[in-house]
């Protein structure tokens, strides 16, 4: 009887184990990629806005050349302040389901007008036809540089469903969690200290999982390479799995020293009562 | 005292021991259920990662006796000169067809054969002063030079086309005879968008 309960409080410490740890990494999902004011505090910190502008007014220059028109024509088009509103009209399309449109005709007047300045005549007709595409083509171009695509409602869906996934989830766990230790408070009542072992043993098996998973991924990826779109997301992206993976040794570290810990405070109880044990007899039998 | 140690510490260390065997057991567990679609994510992840810093070396592109190249030049790169005496171009090329490397020369489009493979090889670039402004001066006989890093190839122009930027039936990609094809936007004093090609063709001269 004892070894038959002893296997269950092992197989519910490790129920228990893997419990946590699915509600860690939940949590770490929760508060990093799917938090949307941590993704705006990634872009401030990574002066996202200013790394985007650079790159939309080297894209502009790619066209030039097959214009016919001045550099000059791109002067001013843009400005940081737009770049920054319009990415987060982007982002706030992603979380929140707006679905607001990148307004790009401050854009187009002031392309135009910088053409008319530098052409300093009325344009032909068929001019005026090329000169429209071209004005097309970098307002496009513009919305690629900032992420602009038609994906934002389906990443909403997403979003959401995995928002609501996550919800569930974590309140499943923590359900699961808590009549987990009541099986184990019930299988080790006569001996309630065990409760602090088999508590230890499921957050020592956490802290070495999360701690071996974040040497795993420093081993097997190359996070400072991964490139995405483009240098400027790749930037962003590569800091975002970076704190993920600081978040997961930190959070390993923890419940490992508090594994240890708990264990340890078992095994001075457990030698306590031992020793009172041995006392008691050895006064017995005196 | 010393036993309330050994028994505190002989006690941690047997749970210590647990939480260890099971840490292993579900490593395994865990690499027989789900290995292959870890290992799969991370080479998905591995293949956007691009190693700057750690560039190989770069390795000469050489060809073979097939007319097959060896060591193809890396995307991005410059591999060789297009020389066009009649309107005094001489430019890098470059392999790729991005406006990035429009910018920097002539584009190689990453799709058609190179020099000497004995299939059809498209070549763009702009219509700027610097570059293939002049087109229009060129004619029926005249000579384009490509000078690569394996070899030197001489064409002969035997047509000229004026085609819409859709019209990729008339840049056909094929391997029975060795055609260059070097394209520019049109008309050359285009100012806005060009929607036009002028193409050049001309075949390799033995």
């Amino acid at each position: 009887m004892r070894v038959v309960r002893l296997i269950f409080q092992y197989i519910f410490t490790v129920i228990l184990a893997m419990s946590v740890l699915v509600l860690i990494l939940i949590n770490i999902l929760s508060s990093t990629i799917l938090n949307e004011s941590y993704i705006m505090s990634k872009l401030d910190e990574e002066d996202y806005y200013n790394k985007i502008y650079e790159t939309a007014k080297s894209n502009f220059e790619n066209y030039i050349n097959q214009s016919g028109l001045d550099e000059e024509v791109l002067n001013n088009i843009i400005t940081k302040e737009k770049i920054e509103k319009d990415t987060k009209i982007i982002i706030n399309n992603i979380f929140d389901g707006t679905n607001t449109e990148i307004d790009t005709d401050e854009i187009k007047n002031k392309l135009n007008e910088n053409i008319d300045n530098s052409l300093g005549r009325k344009k032909t007709a068929t001019e005026e036809k090329t000169i429209n595409e071209f004005v097309n083509i970098i307002c496009n171009e513009y919305k690629t540089t900032i992420l602009k695509t038609s994906y934002e409602g389906k990443i909403n869906t997403f979003y959401k469903k995995a928002v609501t996934t996550i919800d569930l989830a974590k309140k499943a766990l923590l359900i699961l969690i808590a009549v987990l230790i009541i099986f184990i408070i019930l299988l080790t009542i006569k001996r309630i200290y065990r409760l602090l072992a088999r508590a230890g043993v499921a957050f020592v098996i956490d802290g070495l999982l999360l701690v071996l998973a974040k040497y795993y991924i420093d081993l097997k990826i190359k996070i400072e390479t991964i490139t995405i779109l483009n240098n400027s997301v790749s930037v962003v992206l590569r800091n975002i799995l970076r704190d993920i993976l600081n978040i997961i040794a930190k959070d390993g570290a923890i419940l490992l020293g508090l594994g240890i810990v708990l264990i340890l405070i078992y095994g001075i109880i457990k030698s306590i009562r031992k020793a009172i044990r041995m006392q008691e007899q050895y006064d017995s039998e005196k | 005292m010393p036993n309330l140690v050994g028994n505190t510490l002989k006690a941690t260390i047997k749970e210590l021991i647990v939480a260890l065997i099971f840490t292993a057991l579900i490593i395994v567990v865990g690499y027989f259920l789900f290995g292959a679609s870890i290992e799969e994510a991370i080479s998905l992840i591995n293949k956007v990662s691009i190693d700057v810093e750690n560039k190989k070396e770069a390795v000469k592109t050489v060809i073979g006796e097939d007319n097959k190249l060896k060591n193809y030049p890396e995307y991005g790169t410059e591999y060789a000169r297009i020389n066009i005496p009649k309107i005094d171009v001489d430019l890098p090329v470059y392999f790729g067809d991005t406006l990035e490397v429009l910018k920097k020369g002539v584009g190689h489009s990453s799709g058609s054969y190179f020099p000497g493979e004995g299939g059809s090889i498209i070549y763009m670039g702009h219509n700027s002063k610097k570059m293939f402004r002049r087109f229009s001066e060129l004619q029926i006989g005249n000579e384009i030079k490509v000078t690569t890093s394996y070899g030197e190839y001489n064409y002969k122009i035997y047509d000229m086309q004026l085609i819409n930027e859709t019209d990729f039936d008339k840049l056909p990609i094929q391997k029975e005879k060795e055609i260059l094809m070097v394209y520019t936007c049109y008309p050359f004093n285009n100012i806005g968008y060009a929607t036009q090609r002028y193409v050049v063709y001309a075949e390799l001269q033995k």
